[in-house]
């Protein structure tokens, strides 16, 4: 079986982020935030430190607790790959749900079906 | 009191996030925030908040598409204004979807199981149909009912019995929740019908809520009023 070429990312750490929707286009933006800033956003008055979005944006929501890696915009994205741990972990687009999954494998499973560019 | 909808919520986060927070904001008296979650791994959730206060405790029912999702339907008192509700889960492996949705007019002390219940709750999960239909008997007149779900292939859309606030389709699967937007009376057997395209499977997590001010209808009350 052919393996699966992926490429090899460093581990940063671990990213958060606010997600704006532009209000005419629908496009959008992510900015990334630190750990602090996000956990503050879960407390008693969390809201108040929800972010003011630019004039013609509206903010969506917040997310965190994925790995930030060493890409242009810190985000993993299909077939890149990074290890932590001992365990690799690979980003693949399930195609039947149109989303990005991230996977892990033991150093075993991995060198069976994936090959680093 | 009747019941009223009051205001729905949603968002998403793709595999590798564990952790989302999103504001919802709830207005009138006598309010309770429904939330429900998808999510797609065994995994469990290690915080479970609105405005700081937990409601992992508060579990109403849950329900497994194994191929898919696990669906969680929870709710917490919660007074009028903003706050976040922040979903974390232990596991992040593919995606998982959050929704809330907050209702005016409720019992505050509303109870699913024990000795005198006011509420009830069902759960279900197929594969291979196009629809689903969940069905509770309600315990408490004028009471409605709500449940999260996840079908596959195709737009979920809402069937007999029920109205859908909010859906996430980004590709094969729709999920979502919906609730019964009347009262059921006098109290008895209900329904809530979703559409989907059909295919590999579905689950539900449904549960009714009672108004305020209303006694629950029981064996033992119906026999006082003949006293």
């Amino acid at each position: 079986m052919e393996k699966i070429t992926l490429t090899k990312r460093e581990y940063i750490g671990e990213g958060y982020c606010h997600i704006f929707t532009n209000q005419v286009t629908k496009e959008e933006k992510m900015v990334l935030i630190s750990k602090e800033e996000y956990e503050r956003m879960g407390g008693l008055d969390g809201y108040t430190y929800n972010p003011i979005p630019e004039e013609g944006w509206q903010y969506n929501m917040s997310y965190g607790g994925f790995p930030l890696l060493d890409t242009q915009d810190s985000i993993g994205n299909n077939l890149d790959g990074f290890i932590k741990d001992n365990a690799y972990y690979v980003f693949e687009v399930d195609e039947k749900f149109k989303q990005l999954n991230l996977n892990q494998y033991t150093e075993e499973e991995f060198n069976n079906k994936f090959i680093w560019q | 009191m009747a019941i009223s909808y009051d205001n729905s919520t949603t968002s998403r986060v793709a595999g590798g996030s564990a952790t989302v927070t999103l504001s919802h904001t709830i207005s009138g008296s006598d309010t309770v925030l429904f939330i429900g979650i998808q999510n797609q791994n065994n995994g469990g959730f290690s915080t479970l908040t609105y405005g700081g206060n937990s409601f992992a405790s508060n579990l109403l029912v849950s329900a497994s598409n194994s191929a898919t999702s696990n669906g969680y339907l929870y709710y917490i008192y919660a007074g009028a204004g903003t706050a976040n509700i922040v979903v974390t889960r232990n596991t992040t492996t593919a995606g998982m979807y959050v929704f809330g949705t907050s209702f005016a007019g409720v019992n505050q002390s509303m109870s699913w199981t024990g000795g005198s219940p006011t509420d009830a709750t069902t759960s279900g999960n197929g594969s291979g149909a196009s629809s689903f239909t969940g069905t509770l008997t309600t315990l408490t007149d004028n009471s409605w009912t709500i449940l999260v779900c996840e079908g596959d292939n195709a737009a979920l859309s809402a069937g007999t019995g029920s109205t859908l606030r909010q859906t996430q389709q980004p590709g094969y699967v729709a999920w979502g929740m919906a609730d019964s937007n009347a009262a059921k009376t006098p109290a008895g057997s209900t329904s809530m019908t979703m559409n989907f395209g059909g295919g590999s499977g579905y689950n539900y997590a449904m549960a009714s809520f009672s108004p305020a001010g209303s006694p629950p209808v029981t064996a033992n009350s119906s026999f006082l009023l003949f006293m």
